[in-house]
């Protein structure tokens, strides 16, 4: 009884104390993620938790609609092109400002895109751009006037526009650029919804509002982006409320979050592929049999069902069927390891051999479990008689060292930038993105003919040809199996009820724009 | 009654750690399944008379990992403390029996090194060697030695002046014959009383580096790395984390109940009343 009586004066007390908040002050939206940001430079990264954190500080000049990949105007109110497909006009949105209060215009966009092409420029930090080779087509941007850009292209390109509307062509303020120089990555400056304020590594990374923003002002006042690594800790602190909206959700909790109390569980349809590459370029994945050993030894049944917790569907081709130009005729290589080992025999190498599997140590949207990925391969590769020894880095180095083409095999995966074929077959194994040091082609499968349809593909404007290109390349891929596609994942979130206006884009990229936070 | 505790405690330690000497020398009979073999149809299942343990993620079964985590375990505690041993024995005895100089300089390194929380210090030594599980054993090796070179140390400077080691000095003996002959076997108690704890500690140190991700690969059935590896399905499966936290809690808690134990009886002056 007595104790009943302290407690009720303590609760008493306490509310008598706890201070009336006022509503602006809660809207700070905090987001749990697995990793940090690597740079926030956004012509220079790769990684997706750099670009969740770009597009909400930078703009484009062509942007994504709300639920969809289709194109809407960005940083440009309109854009034409000739009839030939090699000139085109954008009208720049005006009276537009960056962060830093310097004004958006012709010259920012001059700025920006000979920066992102011109191996030689002076204010392109950290090395070359993955990304340059996307924007290869340009062969000129001049401005017409203050408010007017004209982009000359060496050839027709169909994936021009929608790799305007990529993070790596978002516009940077050329005076920021200028000043930070080698530390812009660490002071990014754009025109987008949220201003960078603060970035403390591996602790949180703080963005506010921009008030004057061209598209209405954010429904948050502050953003804070927090690595969690721990995929349950994460759900953890959403259940408690530390966080309010968080990715990397284990299979194994999405039921039990869905039941938790507060919290609600988004899935979409992704448009991403989780893959092991071999690393053509290395003995003995140098020859196609050796790899189709591999392809055959990899159990994606049980991969599916052990390290995904049945979430996800088998992956057949280097691009998701959530994609346009899918191949759905291509039969996968079947899990047959007496196949296996006849190849291997063919090859020389009826012994086995002994290599390395590298693996993620974080989880990824498309990999959850990369260490629980790798140890049902390394099962399946006993049976071929080829021992692999698991081996991880820390994040930033190990994406650097498979740029670089240090791992024999690897797993990796690739979420689209703008939902286009392109994006996934020309980026993840052409040979132009086999350049070291900053590779998407980890493969370093370098194919002439594979590269010419890609190209090809890149110019024909008549979509059923085109098609057709990706059809031919998709079996080319399949007969020379430079990468055994593992997975393609619906895309999960989950977040506070108090979240409002949180939409999963099918693109994976994170809009925190319209994100409101209500009261408790 | 204070005898019958150390005799019942000591008696529970001696049970614990010859349980897990059995499962190191019968880890491939007693165990049902290979530790590595992974069933599809069989993820995260409770403990039943099939799997007396239950299975983790992967659809392994957890008693036969458990057992046969025992055996690395054990590898880990021979080669570490015998590292320590052999660089921090020889290094305590130069120093006791020397003194002077070489004794104020030594030391005041094993400060330095006891300064160091020895987890810290283990994973600046695996930092440096890399992640694997052989660096394991050797970082926690060294994380030791300065242990032992202590006590050495102490227990030399306790029999140095006495009358036999002045007798065996006189008789003409070299440095290193009296400290092997004559001084190493009356400071030889308090050395086995540390390696008996130290066993623990080292199997306990060893499992929070590979907890740490720096023991190597994740499917080794190393108890640390289990825990590590599944501790995600800690609220949802909670057995996957209970088998290999209690197989290191049971053999920590055996060797230093044994250890605690073998201290009081080798100790002169508690022995009497043992």
């Amino acid at each position: 009884m007595r104790l009943h009586l302290l407690w009720t004066r303590l609760a008493l007390a306490s509310l008598c104390l706890s201070p009336s908040v006022p509503a602006s002050a809660a809207s700070v939206l905090i987001y749990g993620r697995g990793e940090d940001s690597k740079k926030l430079d956004p012509a220079d990264v790769t990684d997706g938790e750099s670009v969740k954190v770009a597009v909400n500080v930078f703009d484009t000049l062509i942007t994504y609609a709300e639920e969809s990949a289709e194109l809407r105007p960005g940083l440009a109110l309109k854009w034409e092109g000739s009839r030939d497909g090699l000139n085109w006009i954008f009208h720049l949105r005006p009276g537009v400002r960056f962060h830093d209060d310097t004004p958006f215009n012709a010259e920012a966009v001059l700025f920006t895109f000979q920066r992102l092409l011109d191996a030689e420029n002076p204010y392109r930090f950290g090395g070359a751009f993955a990304y340059s080779p996307s924007y290869q087509m340009i062969e000129s941007v001049r401005a017409v006037d203050d408010l007017t850009v004209e982009f000359r292209l060496k050839y027709p390109a169909v994936v021009f526009l929608p790799n305007l509307a990529m993070f790596p062509a978002s516009i940077v303020s050329p005076e920021a650029v200028k000043r930070w120089s080698k530390d812009f990555f660490r002071q990014p400056v754009g025109t987008g919804p949220f201003i960078f304020q603060t970035w403390t590594p591996h602790e949180k990374l703080v963005l506010k509002a921009n008030p004057g923003y061209w598209d209405g002002k954010p429904g948050v006042e502050r953003l804070i982006f927090k690595p969690v690594k721990e995929n349950t800790a994460r759900a953890l602190q959403l259940e408690n409320g530390v966080i309010h909206l968080m990715d990397g959700i284990d299979f194994a909790d999405v039921d039990r979050l869905k039941q938790a109390a507060g919290v609600i569980v988004q899935t979409a349809p992704g448009m991403n592929l989780a893959y092991l590459a071999l690393n053509c370029e290395t003995r003995p994945f140098d020859d196609a049999r050796v790899r189709r050993a591999i392809a055959h030894a990899v159990h994606k049944p049980r991969i599916l069902k052990l390290a995904y917790h049945g979430y996800g569907q088998a992956g057949v081709n280097p691009l998701p069927p959530t994609v346009w130009g899918y191949h759905a005729g291509i039969e996968d290589w079947p899990y047959d390891p007496a196949r296996g080992r006849t190849l291997l025999q063919e090859a020389g190498l009826a012994a086995g051999f002994k290599s390395q599997l590298w693996a993620m140590p974080n989880p990824r949207p498309y990999m959850p479990q990369p260490k629980q990925v790798a140890q049902v391969i390394k099962e399946g590769l006993k049976e071929i008689g080829v021992q692999v020894e698991i081996v991880s880095y820390d994040w930033n180095q190990y994406l650097d060292r498979v740029a670089n083409g240090e791992h024999p095999m690897c797993l990796l995966g690739w979420t689209t930038d703008n939902g286009d074929p392109d994006n996934f077959l020309y980026e993840l194994l052409d040979r132009d993105k086999a350049v070291k040091g900053s590779a998407n082609n980890v493969c370093f499968y370098r194919n002439d003919r594979l590269h010419e349809l890609l190209v090809g593909a890149q110019r024909e404007f008549d979509p059923e040809k085109r098609r057709q290109g990706y059809l031919q390349a998709q079996e080319i891929i399949h007969q020379d199996v430079p990468m055994i596609p593992l997975a393609y994942l619906p895309l999960v979130a989950a977040h506070s009820t108090r979240v409002k206006g949180f939409r999963l884009h099918p693109t994976g990229v994170l809009r925190l724009h319209r994100v409101r936070l209500e009261d408790e | 009654m204070r005898r019958m505790q150390h005799h019942f405690s000591g008696g529970v330690g001696l049970a614990l750690v010859t349980g897990f000497f059995l499962s190191v020398l019968l880890a491939g009979a007693m165990s049902p399944q290979d530790p590595y073999r992974q069933e599809m149809e069989e993820q995260l299942l409770p403990p039943s008379w099939e799997h007396l343990l239950g299975t983790d993620d992967l659809g392994r079964d957890l008693l036969s990992r458990v057992l046969h985590g025992a055996r690395i375990s054990c590898l880990i505690a021979l080669v570490s403390v015998n590292t320590a041993l052999i660089l921090g024995v020889p290094w305590g005895l130069a120093c006791g029996y020397f003194g002077g100089r070489i004794d104020l300089l030594a030391m005041r390194l094993i400060d330095v090194l006891l300064a160091f929380p020895s987890i810290l210090l283990a994973i600046l030594i695996m930092a440096a060697l890399g992640p694997s599980l052989s660096n394991v054993m050797v970082a926690v090796g060294l994380v030791h030695v300065p242990l032992y070179a202590r006590q050495v140390r102490a227990s030399v400077l306790v029999v140095r002046d006495l009358d036999f080691v002045a007798a065996s000095r006189a008789a003409g003996a070299t440095p290193v014959r009296v400290l092997a002959r004559t001084i190493l076997p009356n400071v030889l108690s308090p050395i086995i009383v540390l390696a008996t704890l130290g066993t623990g500690t080292a199997i306990l140190e060893a499992a929070g580096l590979s907890f740490l991700g720096l023991g190597g690969e994740p499917d080794i059935p190393e108890w640390g790395n289990m825990l590590t590896t599944t501790r995600q399905y800690v609220r949802t499966h909670p057995w996957v984390s209970l088998a290999p936290g209690f197989a290191i809690t049971l053999t920590v808690l055996g060797f230093n109940l044994l250890g605690d134990h073998l201290r009081d009886a080798l100790d002169p002056r508690t022995r009497g009343r043992l």
